[in-house]
């Protein structure tokens, strides 16, 4: 049972935010090095506002409406400060894939 | 496509937020930089009350003793007895695991306050071994909201939060590429690199910014328009006493009578309540209309999550007869809406509806408002470094140089005296002489050494300036550790090893702004070496040119 599933929020509002984030082709184009066709941008758009949702379900079912609310706010701005600093830093990119492998692959051996 | 021409109605918003901004951004910044420290008071007391390890390793006191605590009762009532027996106001903390003594605080019969520690066992002042006088994180918290100013205080930091909230308005109004440029910073890009900072770090924590910046004015609602109570009530205390359903404050009979015997009526209170009492308080002391009130332990854990906090517990009692006079079960939820809203604003502000997980986020998201002021500060500079504007004639080179020097005193100058602070608590012996206490010297010290970052500014060119005061903003952070083994024989192992989560944090917090610093002063010298070089490249062409 998730009790304070704070860390799950976060990764699942870092993740919307990293997806809305490549939904910008200037971002795409540059991080990528290609194009970005509009469906991918609409997909894109559509998995981030799912990620976001389902992050404000898990938050509010276990927080409440009105804090869980409010939580779900702050992390997402933590989420965008963070995947801004991800888009602009190579080494703050190897680092974060690295720690998210390390973190899938502790999950297997759970 | 979109036209680039700005409307009157946008320049008229733009010149609003940037001299609005520069004027309200030193205090801001100050009033940010304050709260998101203060928002670990707890942890930030915790490092600098070190001894008081020693009274919890030896004390017999058990704060989940019924029998402990009424006895503790009896010895803050019998100090008091002694010292202030017919004052305005006794006010009295039991010890607990955190803060060991039991915190005394009074007003004489002229409301001059008045504070001491017993020890839990004995009954007698805490010796000076025992007790590093100190206001402890508190001291970060008055700054935020009254800058150790009292009600004065509480207006300044009123009406500059006022000119946040049209900053953060008019900056949305003025930015006219809010989705394009969401997640975009340009680094190495000089005046464009500050503007992306600016921007990046106040749209994305938008919602927090509004919503601190409106809830700190929300709490303050009662000093900040009190013509309503004024015209309907006597006194503010009526007020409050109708909105939280208690016994309205008893008028001074000015007939002597000695107040009963505290310790009992206490336990007749947590009896009433069903869990023990954490604070007591007599009103007139003495007089024959004393009341004594009894509240109950606040359990945060308990709470988590509600925004609207339900009553801890409260009874009160007539001190001289010993009559219960009124009870308030624990639970009890605040009546009305528009009072039920404003308890919810005050607990969104305070941060205290979800332990650590909660703080953590205020704190970081707190620090990035104070980068979005600070952004915005230095941006101002900037963009005239580049092309002077001639907004004051032929003073404009002097307004420029008291914004810069403004500038490096209130961004720079904080960070040292707020780590300064630390310094202090170690260095300053634990005994001082002087009506202010320890505590008031510690303070006091603190507004020196910021007074002296501004002399430093002021007497520097601006970017040596901001260089040196960052490299000992580093220092200060990086070598507080070493300062702290060396004086109180603590330090992060110490910490690591006695599982001491707190003060670990707080170390660690200040380790990592010392490495921050030191990666932004790394920066500012890349700049000047390569100014330096482009300066002298074109020194070298212009000579060519002329031989």
């Amino acid at each position: 049972m998730m009790h304070y599933p704070v860390l799950t929020v976060l990764f699942l509002n870092l993740l919307a935010m990293t997806g809305l984030s490549l939904a910008m082709p200037k971002h795409h184009q540059r991080l990528l090095n290609s194009w970005l066709p509009p469906l991918r941008i609409w997909l894109l758009r559509l998995l981030a506002g799912l990620l976001m949702l389902m992050a404000l379900f898990v938050i509010c079912s276990s927080w409440g409406i009105a804090a869980g609310i409010v939580l779900w706010l702050g992390l997402l701005s933590v989420s965008a400060v963070f995947s801004l600093c991800l888009l602009n830093h190579q080494l703050l990119r190897t680092v974060s894939l690295l720690g998210g492998l390390l973190l899938v692959s502790f999950l297997f051996l759970i | 496509m979109q036209s680039t021409e700005k409307t009157p109605f946008r320049q008229a918003m733009s010149a609003l937020h940037t001299w609005g901004s520069l004027i309200a951004g030193w205090m801001l910044f100050v009033i940010f930089v304050t709260g998101s420290i203060g928002v670990f008071d707890e942890p930030v007391s915790h490092w600098m009350q070190p001894e008081r390890a020693s009274i919890l390793s030896t004390m017999d006191y058990d704060p989940d003793s019924a029998t402990d605590r009424q006895a503790a009762v009896g010895k803050a009532q019998a100090y008091l007895q002694q010292v202030e027996p017919n004052g305005h106001l006794w006010f009295a903390t039991l010890p607990d695991l955190e803060d060991p003594a039991i915190k005394l605080f009074w007003q004489d019969a002229d409301e001059n306050p008045h504070q001491a520690k017993l020890h839990p066992d004995s009954g007698e002042i805490l010796p000076a071994s025992m007790d590093r006088g100190t206001e402890g994180g508190h001291h970060f918290v008055h700054m935020h909201f009254e800058l150790h100013s009292g009600t004065l205080g509480i207006w300044i930091v009123g009406f500059f939060t006022l000119l946040m909230l049209v900053a953060l308005i008019s900056g949305v109004i003025i930015h006219r590429r809010i989705f394009k440029d969401f997640f975009t910073f340009r680094a190495r890009k000089g005046q464009r690199s500050w503007l992306d900072a600016h921007n990046a770090s106040g749209v994305l924590t938008l919602p927090f910014q509004l919503m601190i910046a409106f809830t700190g004015l929300a709490v303050f609602v009662s000093v900040y328009m009190p013509a309503a109570i004024f015209a309907h009530y006597n006194s503010p205390e009526a007020f409050f006493a109708e909105v939280f359903e208690r016994p309205a404050p008893r008028e001074m009979t000015h007939e002597a009578a000695p107040v009963a015997n505290l310790g009992q009526m206490f336990a007749k209170a947590e009896q009433a309540m069903g869990k023990p009492g954490q604070f007591i308080r007599v009103e007139h002391p003495g007089d024959s209309s004393a009341t004594f009130t009894v509240f109950g332990l606040f359990d945060a854990e308990a709470l988590q999550g509600r925004l609207v906090l339900p009553s801890s517990g409260m009874a009160e009692f007539d001190a001289v007869s010993s009559q219960q006079r009124h009870i308030e079960a624990p639970g009890a939820e605040p009546q009305g809406a528009a009072f039920r809203t404003q308890r919810a604003m005050r607990t969104l502000h305070f941060a205290n509806f979800g332990g650590y997980t909660v703080r953590w986020l205020y704190f970081l998201l707190g620090m990035t408002g104070a980068v979005m002021i600070a952004s915005g500060s230095i941006l101002f500079m900037v963009k005239r470094r580049q092309r002077a504007l001639n907004e004051f004639g032929n003073a404009t080179p002097r307004v420029y140089r008291t914004v810069d020097v403004l500038n490096v005193a209130a961004i720079s100058g904080l960070l040292i005296a707020c780590v300064g602070y630390l310094w202090i608590n170690r260095l300053l012996p634990l005994e001082v002489a002087g009506r202010a206490g320890r505590a008031g010297w510690e303070v006091g010290l603190f507004f020196a050494l910021w007074a002296i970052t501004l002399l430093h500014s002021a007497l520097r060119p601006v970017n040596q300036a901001w260089r040196e005061q960052l490299l000992g903003f580093a220092a200060l952070c990086l070598l507080l550790p070493f300062v702290n083994a060396f004086t109180v024989g603590e330090h992060l192992l110490t910490y690591l090893t006695e599982r001491n989560w707190r003060a670990a944090g707080v170390e660690l917090t200040i380790i990592s702004f010392g490495l921050l610093a030191l990666k932004a002063l790394q920066k500012l010298r890349r700049k000047a070496a390569a100014n330096k070089s482009q300066t002298a490249s074109v020194k070298i062409e212009q000579a060519g040119v002329r031989g």
